[in-house]
């Protein structure tokens, strides 16, 4: 260091200039940044470069390895030394190949074009993956640290239904990772015939929302679950687990749960009870709603609102029930309630009513924005 | 006298030296935790699949929320990139705020509007609606316009607000192109991690010269003004370097107006935008933020590393000085609105970190850099400038801002690698180079003129002329 100190102080002093102490600090900090700057520049260059080349490189490896693939499926044979000893890949990419990176690649272009084929072909090219001992790379990645890597083994095992992995795949499907846990679980909803949800049941970890849209995907995918009921989980200590219940319930008519579904209407959760009601709502179930309104004070606002809403998406025409919102004290029920009356009734006879109706609070409010609604609406 | 001239010069060198030190620091911090949160970024969102979210019922509803003010020349084919977003369950709420000029007539042509009769709820305190149109075709049944009386941009985002009818909001200026996907990325947050996300921010882009066709953006090109080229050097800096490492470091102050998504709820319980601010956006994010501290609540505000909206910048030094200027009267009156928060611990990276930073590094550095160049003058004056001194400090702030720059070009390179074009890069990298000499001293006087303003009591935000994307050729 004294060197270097030395070495600048005499450059600086080369230029007639007067040496203050400590100031050869700034000059080897500001010698050093101008040289990370150079580095960085000359990396941008160097990175434009390398992309342009790698990607020409991987879009003709690609092309290569689908076309091999495509002749494996279609020419009738499947074996480890056809892709291996393939005559099209270069030294270079057959050396490439056997590197974990090549065999992800390749993993990854066999997942790509299953995807774009149905049935037999699909079936022939998971073959291909199994035969060629490629899915010993994915299920290793399962016990890599990184959790790329695992999320990465999984979503390939899931992808090429290697239904073998389920046991290792479960082991992960409470894993903290929220990538991890996800992708397990989508996997296990893949592979899984038996019991595709058995996860639930031991579930600690949160299932966020884009978790649920992904779990939903997956079961939309496969044709072959048969999805009654929901019951064993809409009673499940896990709030998160419920919700995910509720929400399917709906979605895939499952009847059956409608009892167990408007007991949650009660849930200390108002998420839950929302995602109850929007089932029930699914599900027809216009009487079981119906009779959730005797409990109505007992709601908070956002549940009265969601019932409101449910109730008039099938076609609810209790005039008494209405009359009773178009009374309450908060804006939004009374905004929902004059939107459910106008499906059946004329501004009339909703004007009439809100004259007619015993003051309160924000009646004159609700007036002077009904006044403004009608307007509107006249205009 | 020459003592104490001494003295002075040697405390005022430290001081200066002590500034630089301190604000390179700073930078060098925000650098490593952006590298870190675009590293992290890049690696969830390989397991992410845009289809599933596009195809799922389950997909939550946004409501997009563009104010519009006399932008008669552009608004039918903006409406139309909006309406053009890849987004499932997506509501287009145009606010026309009072134009004088055709906004709203072309906007009812174009797309055969009708009035329609919904009751809003007033949740914030905005100007009258005086209409809600609704289009009579099916293909635009997503689009409202409303019609109201003039307020300002905040007034028009909180009557939009009022009637958005979805769980999130997009907040854009109604002049950018989005990406198709952008809605589909910038949600992403609100629906995983571990605490509730209130808001999520967007990298904005400068589109001048970038070929935009059908309101797409079909190809990205360096522009050919030199001013707008210095902007995209500051806004890769700014949005990858600087906003990125706030998200990070949990303390990102601000979302820009051009491109934001709020849960609603979120946003109307802290009180909707704050009429009385030419920083609206920066406004509401801490406000929204305080809200959530202040009841113990739990929360995310995110930013998202792609470049998912592109805009049009001032070509001109008239207008982007009118630009600057309104920035920074913004960033001073959320600063003293907001001065509780002053290295207060209740509000942790906020008040500890984000607070300081902006009050010492954006709102008062024009205004050191300045009172350093006077001294400077003054010594010169009497004959006894530290040359030395000053020529270190000034390779000193010059190789930090060649190696920002640099860096922050490699970021975009190695992430989103958005010049295809090999001489743009070189022309960046130029633009880097003389940076400091030309655009810089330009931005330091807008920031000076923006504190003078202040205390003049200016309120206004300047006329912002356009020029209009470049459109693709037809042969």
């Amino acid at each position: 260091m004294k060197k270097v100190r030395i070495y600048i102080e005499d450059w600086v002093r080369s230029f007639d200039f007067e040496v203050t102490e400590g100031l050869w600090l700034v000059w080897l900090s500001s010698i050093i940044l101008l040289f990370l700057a150079i580095c960085f520049f000359v990396a941008v260059v160097i990175s434009r470069y390398r992309k342009d080349y790698i990607s020409r490189w991987e879009l003709d490896f690609n092309q290569k390895v689908e076309a091999l693939l495509l002749e494996l499926i279609y020419g009738g044979y499947l074996s480890y030394e056809a892709w291996k000893s393939a005559l099209s890949f270069d030294k270079f990419e057959k050396k490439y190949l056997q590197k974990a990176r090549g065999q992800k690649l390749f993993i990854q272009i066999i997942a790509t074009l299953r995807s774009r084929l149905n049935g037999e072909d699909a079936t022939r090219l998971a073959e291909v993956y199994r035969k060629t001992g490629l899915y010993k790379t994915s299920l290793a990645s399962l016990d890599n640290t990184s959790w790329q890597a695992k999320a990465a083994g999984i979503r390939e095992l899931g992808a090429l239904n290697y239904v073998e992995a389920v046991p290792a795949i479960t082991l992960l499907s409470d894993y903290p990772h929220e990538a991890v846990r996800s992708m397990a679980q989508v996997a296990l909803i893949q592979l899984d015939d038996s019991d595709p949800f058995g996860f639930l049941d031991a579930l600690q970890n949160p299932i966020s929302k884009s978790t649920m849209i992904r779990l939903h995907g997956a079961m939309l995918q496969k044709t072959s679950l048969e999805l009654t009921t929901f019951a064993r989980w809409l009673k499940s200590s896990h709030p998160d687990v419920v919700l995910f219940a509720a929400t399917m319930s709906g979605l895939f008519n499952a009847a059956e749960d409608a009892q167990l579904l408007a007991q949650l209407i009660k849930h200390e959760q108002v998420r839950i009870a929302k995602a109850a009601i929007v089932s029930l709502e699914q599900l027809g179930a216009q009487e079981t709603l119906t009779k959730e309104i005797s409990k109505w004070n007992d709601f908070p606002l956002e549940i009265q609102l969601q019932l409101i809403q449910s109730l008039r998406n099938l076609d609810f025409r209790d005039e008494e029930m209405i009359l009773r919102w178009l009374q309450s004290d908060f804006f939004e029920i009374v905004k929902a309630a004059i939107e459910l009356y106008t499906d059946f009734k004329d501004l009339d006879s909703i004007r009439t009513t809100l004259n007619n109706l015993p003051p309160h609070d924000n009646l004159i409010e609700i007036k002077n924005q009904y006044a403004h609604f009608e307007r509107m609406h006249l205009s | 006298m020459k003592d104490i001239l001494n003295h002075f010069t040697w405390f005022f060198d430290g001081a200066i030296l002590f500034y630089v030190i301190l604000i390179i620091s700073s930078y060098l911090l925000l650098a490593y935790y952006s590298a870190k949160a675009l590293i992290e970024y890049l690696r969830v969102s390989k397991f992410i699949n845009p289809h599933e979210l596009m195809a799922s019922p389950l997909s939550p509803s946004v409501s997009l929320i563009a104010p519009a003010y006399n932008e008669a020349n552009t608004i039918v084919e903006n409406v139309r990139s909006l309406l053009a977003i890849q987004y499932p369950h997506l509501e287009v709420i145009v606010v026309n705020d009072g134009s004088k000029d055709e906004t709203l007539q072309l906007l009812i042509d174009a797309y055969a509007l009708v009035p329609s009769n919904e009751l809003v709820y007033h949740q914030i305190k905005a100007k009258e609606i005086k209409t809600i149109y609704k289009s009579t075709k099916p293909v635009f049944e997503n689009l409202r316009v409303i019609d109201k009386a003039n307020g300002g941009k905040a007034d028009a985002l909180n009557c939009g607000l009022n009637v958005a009818s979805s769980e999130y909001i997009a907040c854009i200026d109604v002049d950018c192109v989005l990406a198709q996907d952008a809605i589909i990325k910038m949600i992403q947050p609100f629906l995983s991690g571990s605490s509730p996300c209130i808001a999520t921010g967007g990298v904005i882009r400068i589109a001048n010269s970038c070929i935009i066709e059908d309101g797409r953006l079909i190809d990205v090109i360096l522009p050919d003004n030199f001013l707008a080229r210095f902007q995209v050097l500051e806004y890769i800096r700014a949005f990858l370097m600087g906003r990125m490492g706030w998200s990070k470091a949990d303390g990102l102050l601000l979302i820009s107006g051009a491109f934001g998504i709020f849960n609603k709820e979120i946003a109307i319980k802290a009180g909707g935008y704050d009429h009385n601010t030419v920083g609206e956006d920066m406004e509401l994010i801490v406000r929204m933020r305080r809200y959530m501290i202040e009841r113990n609540q739990k929360y995310r505000v995110e930013f998202i590393p792609d470049p998912l909206c592109w805009t049009e910048a001032p070509s001109t030094y008239k207008v982007l000085g009118r630009q600057r200027n309104r920035w920074m009267r913004g960033t001073i009156e959320t600063l003293l609105q907001h001065k509780v928060m002053f290295f207060n611990p209740k509000y942790k990276v906020l008040g500890m970190l984000s607070y300081p930073y902006w009050l010492f590094f954006e709102w008062l550095a024009p205004i050191i850099e300045i009172v350093g160049l006077l001294y400077f003058l003054i010594l010169l004056l009497l004959g006894q400038p530290n040359y030395i001194f000053s020529l270190s400090l000034f390779a000193l702030v010059y190789a930090f801002a060649m190696f920002m720059s640099t860096l922050a070009i490699l970021f975009d390179e190695l992430t989103f690698h958005q010049y295809k074009r090999k001489r743009d890069i070189f022309k960046l990298l130029l633009v880097a180079l003389i940076e400091p000499f030309i655009h810089h001293p330009m931005v330091v006087r807008w920031g000076i003129q923006g504190n003078i303003d202040f205390l003049k009591g200016k309120k206004s935000w300047g006329d912002m002329t356009r020029t209009g994307f470049t459109k693709k050729e037809k042969k």
